[in-house]
């Protein structure tokens, strides 16, 4: 009945001969074909980081507030004082969301949300970093851009919304390299109490080995295979190998795990995310330093006929495993049942090291655990570097009236309004959202903690493309740069990488740049990297994607009274620019939008001048002196004094008078250099303003004041004005206009 | 109060009464036909038609109230109810021979709008049916009973729960008249 | 005192409600798990916002057979107060409790914003400390949030007084741009004759603290505990 290994076999199941010689020396003999599975789907790339793993080990993953560090466990956990801590990760859906958006994302949203109460926290909120290719046009590809669009926030919008938890923030980017590969990269944080983190290990020999959720059917059957091979026009036809969540199931199976990791009762507790059953149960044997053995008869199944490789390896969603501490099996019982949760004792804990799969008393897998979850072969990949971007001469670019250009990249649906998107998402649930989607970072009030903490995901790929080290280098710094501005100090981060096929030199060039930014720029705002996810293969016949490594930041702001937001507030206030005037439109979205072109060199990040930048704004904004703050990213200064005047619930206009300079004023208006913020203070504030700018050396750059309802810039070549409702108009609704077009 | 509540007595245990992924409901009552049916267990033939055996629950027409036409295919003779479609289920265990499935549609009423419909309809003239007038969304519930439900029950469970009579109609497939 | 917050499966508001009591306003609350057959001993019934059962079938229908429910509506009829938010509200109008139904967003679109609500009727316990025609802000959060009732109902519901929230825009119009899912007449929240059972779409839950943007959901607890502490007195 199982088919014999074949090479041809072998190679389907994504390893090479290399990888099947190391199998045998693993078992001391050939694998049968379930083990093959098994080993197939736990050596995958998306299981093992085979590729990536000797870069992955350069990121600082330890501080003084880690408790538990990436790679350890589910989640990385961090210390927020008082007896507090977080677990968080983002990890990304994207091949699943290509196929069937709505049900991609919606179980992305549901494994993230597994991985964090799987470590005993409460998931209590999210974000997400979506990109897409553009959707404005009439297209054929654009309309099936807005189809991925639609469906994939439709389903984060109901998985999230149903299971309770708020989606409060994240980004939206639109650009041509993600047209056929979306990206979907979900967040989740939880609070939990420092002293009661779970963790996923089949301690205690004896203990009893649960399974408790939904019941296995065929779904996603090797899906973590099916995500480490390029997207072609033949896995559109892999549709089944898609899982279906089921969010209500997921809600019940939260409340009963937490409501379980307080009784005690549990020794150790895995989600099955990615490869099922396979992966949770060789994962706990491993970090337990123990066996697991498992009847598949006793597994809860809906589907009738199903092999044990099946059962093993498919992805059927909202299910756990849960080891359970020796007498207390009946009390575990009680608290599934109240839950009205199918479960069933499946196995047992052995001391044999072994990951034992038995089916009706014969022995379908015998894999020695730790070898499985360990010993994944580690490449190395090749690297070709390409040539260093040129510099874009500014000369070469005609001239275009940057009244038109200030609303072209405002309509532009990257720095667009995205509240067509966020409406759809629950972000009120759990009465903490303080700072709702919309702002620099969110803020969120953790009522069980007493603890405000702000959360942003950042990445600008266009600078990731030209060159990826700095370009990562600046996601961490941008990162870092939204939270202070919300009044945070950044306390840890969690990474998404993205990228195409690791065996393209080029591609894995991109990879290992972009580690080692991340890595340098981690180290140096402290920000140690607690965990995150891998996804490669992000290609298609059409080529790869823009290099995408996401970066996702927490920070904690210790009293309310420094929470700040990025709009503009009060007639009179005074508007000024902390950093310099900048000049830097390599990789800019104004090179994009108006000129069409992703070229030149991005701009320079200086991490002394970052750093002192960061501080001096979380210091004034401590003494009480801001009233906004909102920094220069995207679009340069004009989108951001554009922004400060719109985005808040009442606009507000600003009347700038640019400094002198030598450059052009569209480059003075559209530059993205770096380490930029905006601040607007109340008249009585501007000495201690500058006071504290010339103690810590930081340049500050007074630019005008907050009044009337139109935005008004000065410069040397005369005066731009900009209605306020024109501004609002087309920033507000280009998202929505776009996306409201009937397709079909 | 317009709405009563049935099934007090089921209600006492209800673990593993609903299954979420497709509405799984059991019938309080044992499974035996009902003596005012004038069917016999014989005859196990597909094909014969008994309009004797038309089920005693009225499809109800959105319109005026009246039962609607009773059409019927192919049924199996132990089914009073004769669904619409052939539901014959192949004998593979004499019990099965026994099962009988309903199928309850369910729709908003007219008075009520349909967004989800209109958008419907809207795509469907898009997509070059100009003369589509009115769409409307509706589900199917589909229910297998091994042996007779209880019609009188049946009726009551779609008013209480299947159907929110505020704004939604519904109808039994394939019922004839009184 | 003692106010009851029923859980179903797939409640989601539950902590916030039970919040708002314990942390607004320093008054017992407690969870009454859906299977629990009876809430004598409470003072007041919250029936929370979420998706109880999923939506499987329709909003609130599944839990309108939970046997809680039976004693609320007993407990109702004799006139405790019974305050259903969102899904709640869904929840009472399946019972009965409440006339109408609550259907899909005309936008199809799950929809989360913030409203301005214009309260009505303060005769209610929820409201009796409020002034009618107060302009209230409270975000709503719903897929389902459509109020629909037939034009005879309608009409006895505006003619009794029982329209308790009305979706209004700032100058307190209930204009077709202030009705954020397609709502009949605007109606945001209603009453049974007796008013002691309230059904509102918006959510108090997650506006009674200065944190949240909003304090005026706090109002309507803080009425209904006066209420009670009255007519314990």
């Amino acid at each position: 009945m199982t088919p014999t290994l074949t090479p041809e076999l072998i190679r389907q199941h994504g390893l090479s001969e290399e990888e099947f010689e190391r199998i045998k020396s693993i078992l001391g003999r050939e694998p049968n074909f379930t083990e093959l599975g098994v080993f197939s789907v736990m050596w995958s790339e998306h299981c093992s980081y085979k590729n990536t793993r000797r870069e992955l080990r350069k990121f600082p993953t330890t501080g003084r507030k880690v408790l538990v560090k990436a790679g350890e466990e589910n989640a990385g956990v961090i210390d927020i004082g008082d007896g507090w801590a977080v677990a968080f990760k983002m990890e990304s859906h994207n091949h699943p969301s290509a196929v069937e958006p709505f049900q991609g994302a919606a179980t992305g949203v549901g494994g993230i949300i597994r991985d964090i109460f799987t470590m005993g926290a409460r998931p209590v909120f999210l974000m997400n970093s979506l990109r897409f290719g553009p959707v404005q046009s009439d297209s054929a590809t654009a309309r099936q851009n807005r189809k991925l669009l639609r469906g994939v926030v439709a389903g984060i919008a109901h998985y999230g919304n149903c299971i309770g938890v708020p989606t409060i923030g994240g980004e939206v980017y639109f650009d041509e390299s993600y047209n056929g590969n979306p990206l979907v990269n979900v967040f989740c944080l939880g609070i939990l109490k420092r002293t009661e983190i779970a963790r996923g290990a089949a301690s205690g020999v004896g203990n009893a080995v649960f399974y408790v959720g939904s019941e296995t059917g065929r779904d996603g059957l090797a899906g973590a295979a099916f995500a480490s091979r390029d997207l072609t026009e033949e896995s559109k036809a892999d549709r089944p190998a898609v899982q279906v969540g089921d969010p209500f199931r997921g809600k019940l199976l939260l409340e009963a795990c937490l409501e379980l990791l307080t009784s005690g009762a549990v020794a150790g507790i895995q989600d099955m995310g990615a490869a099922g059953l396979t992966c949770s149960t060789c994962e706990t044997a491993s970090r337990g330093g123990t066996g697991v053995q498992i009847d598949l008869a006793l597994v809860p199944k809906r589907e009738t006929g199903m092999s044990p490789y099946e059962i093993l390896l498919s992805e059927s969603q909202e299910r756990m495993l849960i080891i359970v501490r020796s007498g207390e099996e009946e009390r575990v019982k009680e608290i599934f049942e109240k839950w009205d949760l199918p479960y069933s004792k499946v196995g047992v804990v052995t001391d044999d090291g072994f990951m034992r799969v038995l089916d009706q008393g014969s022995v379908e897998v015998e894999i020695p655990a730790k070898k499985l979850a360990e010993d994944a072969p580690i490449y190395e990949r090749e690297v070709a570097v390409p040539p260093a971007p040129e510099a874009i001469a500014v000369s070469d670019l005609p001239f275009h009236d940057p009244k038109e250009s200030l609303l072209q990249l405002l309509g532009h649906p990257t720095i667009a309004s995205k509240n067509w998107i966020f409406r759809q998402y629950d972000h009120t649930v759990r009465a903490g959202t303080v700072v709702p989607p919309g702002s620099d970072a969110a803020v969120f009030y953790v009522r069980e903690a007493d603890k405000y903490l702000a959360a942003t995901t950042d990445c600008n790929h266009l600078y990731c493309r030209l060159d990826p080290r700095e370009g990562a280098k600046i996601a961490v710094a941008e990162a870092a740069r939204n939270l202070a501005c919300s009044g945070a100090v950044p306390l840890a981060v969690t990474d998404n990488l993205n990228f195409g096929n690791p065996y393209r030199p080029e591609n894995f060039w991109q990879l290992r740049e972009a580690v080692e930014g991340l890595a340098e720029a981690c180290r140096r705002f402290e920000t140690p990297v607690t965990g995150g996810n891998v996804s490669l293969y992000n290609e298609s016949p059409q080529g790869a994607i823009d290099p995408t490594p996401t970066v996702g930041m927490v920070g904690l702001i210790e009293d309310e009274r420094w929470i700040t937001r990025q709009y503009f507030r009060d007639e009179g206030d005074v508007i000024f620019l902390v950093g310099s005037i900048g000049d830097e439109i390599g990789g800019s979205l104004f090179l994009k939008t108006v000129y069409g072109k992703k070229a030149g060199r991005p701009p320079r990040l200086d991490f002394d001048r970052e750093l002192a930048l960061q501080e001096f704004v979380q210091a004034v904004i401590r003494k009480g002196i801001v009233k906004s703050a909102h920094d220069c990213s995207e679009g340069g200064l004009a989108v951001a004094l554009a922004e400060a005047c719109i985005s808040g619930a009442q606009k507000i206009g600003a009347k700038i008078t640019l400094p002198a300079s030598n450059q052009r004023v569209d480059v003075l208006l559209f530059n993205e250099s770096q380490s930029r913020i905006i601040v607007s203070v109340a008249g009585d504030g501007i000495e201690a303003l500058q006071r504290q700018a010339a103690q810590m050396q930081v340049p500050l750059i007074q630019l005008g004041r907050v009044g009337d309802a139109s935005l008004e810039i000065e410069t040397a070549t005369g005066a731009l004005s900009w209605p306020l409702d024109q501004l609002h108009e087309t920033w507000y609704n280009s998202v929505a206009l776009a996306l409201s077009q009937q397709d079909l | 109060m317009h709405r009563s509540l049935p099934i007090e007595a089921e209600l006492s245990s209800p673990t593993k009464r609903f299954s979420f992924a497709g509405l799984e409901f059991h019938s309080g009552k044992s499974s035996s036909f009902s003596s005012s049916s004038s069917s016999s267990r014989g005859c196990f033939l597909p094909g014969l038609v008994r309009p004797a055996a038309a089920g005693r629950l009225a499809s109800r027409s959105w319109e005026s109230g009246r039962p609607r036409s009773w059409e019927c295919g192919f049924a199996h003779p132990t089914n009073r109810l004769l669904p619409k479609r052939f539901f014959f289920t192949p004998p593979l265990s004499p019990l099965m021979f026994f099962a009988v499935k309903l199928e309850v549609v369910v729709m908003p009423k007219r008075s009520v709008l349909d967004p989800q419909g209109v958008a419907v309809r809207n795509a469907v003239r898009e997509l070059g049916l100009a003369n589509v007038g009115t769409v409307r969304v509706g589900k199917i519930i589909e229910l297998e009973f091994t042996g007779e439900p209880d019609e009188a029950k049946i009726d009551e469970i779609c008013r209480d729960l299947l159907c929110n009579q505020v704004i939604e109609d519904y109808r039994i497939l394939g019922a004839g008249p009184k | 005192m003692k106010i009851a917050v029923v859980r179903f499966p797939g409640s989601n508001c539950d902590q916030d409600c039970l919040r708002a009591l314990t942390d607004g306003l320093g008054v017992r609350a407690e969870y009454v798990w859906h299977k629990e057959t009876s809430v004598a001993g409470y003072d007041a019934v919250i029936l929370p916002g979420g998706f109880s059962y999923g939506d499987y079938l329709r909003c609130g229908a599944i839990a309108a057979f939970s046997p809680v429910m039976q004693s609320v509506i007993k407990a109702a009829q004799t006139g405790m107060p019974v305050f259903g938010i969102c899904n709640g509200f869904q929840i009472l109008c399946e019972t009965g409790l409440l006339r109408g139904a609550l259907i899909r967003n005309r936008s199809l679109l799950f929809l989360c914003q913030p409203v301005s609500l214009k309260l009505e009727n303060n005769r209610t316990p929820f409201t009796r400390l409020s002034e009618e025609g107060t302009i209230l802000s409270m975000p709503i959060a719903h897929g389902e949030g459509a109020y629909y009732a037939d034009d005879q109902t309608l009409r006895e519901l505006e003619e009794g007084g029982q329209v308790v929230f009305r979706y209004v825009d700032q100058h307190g119009q209930p204009t077709p741009e202030a009705n954020p899912n397609g709502s009949r007449n605007n109606i945001a929240g209603i009453c049974n004759p007796s008013g002691n059972v309230l059904g509102i779409m918006p959510h108090p839950d997650r506006s009674w603290d200065h944190r949240l943007g909003s304090e005026d959901g706090l109002q309507l607890f803080r009425s209904l505990v006066d209420t009670l502490l009255s007519v314990a007195a």
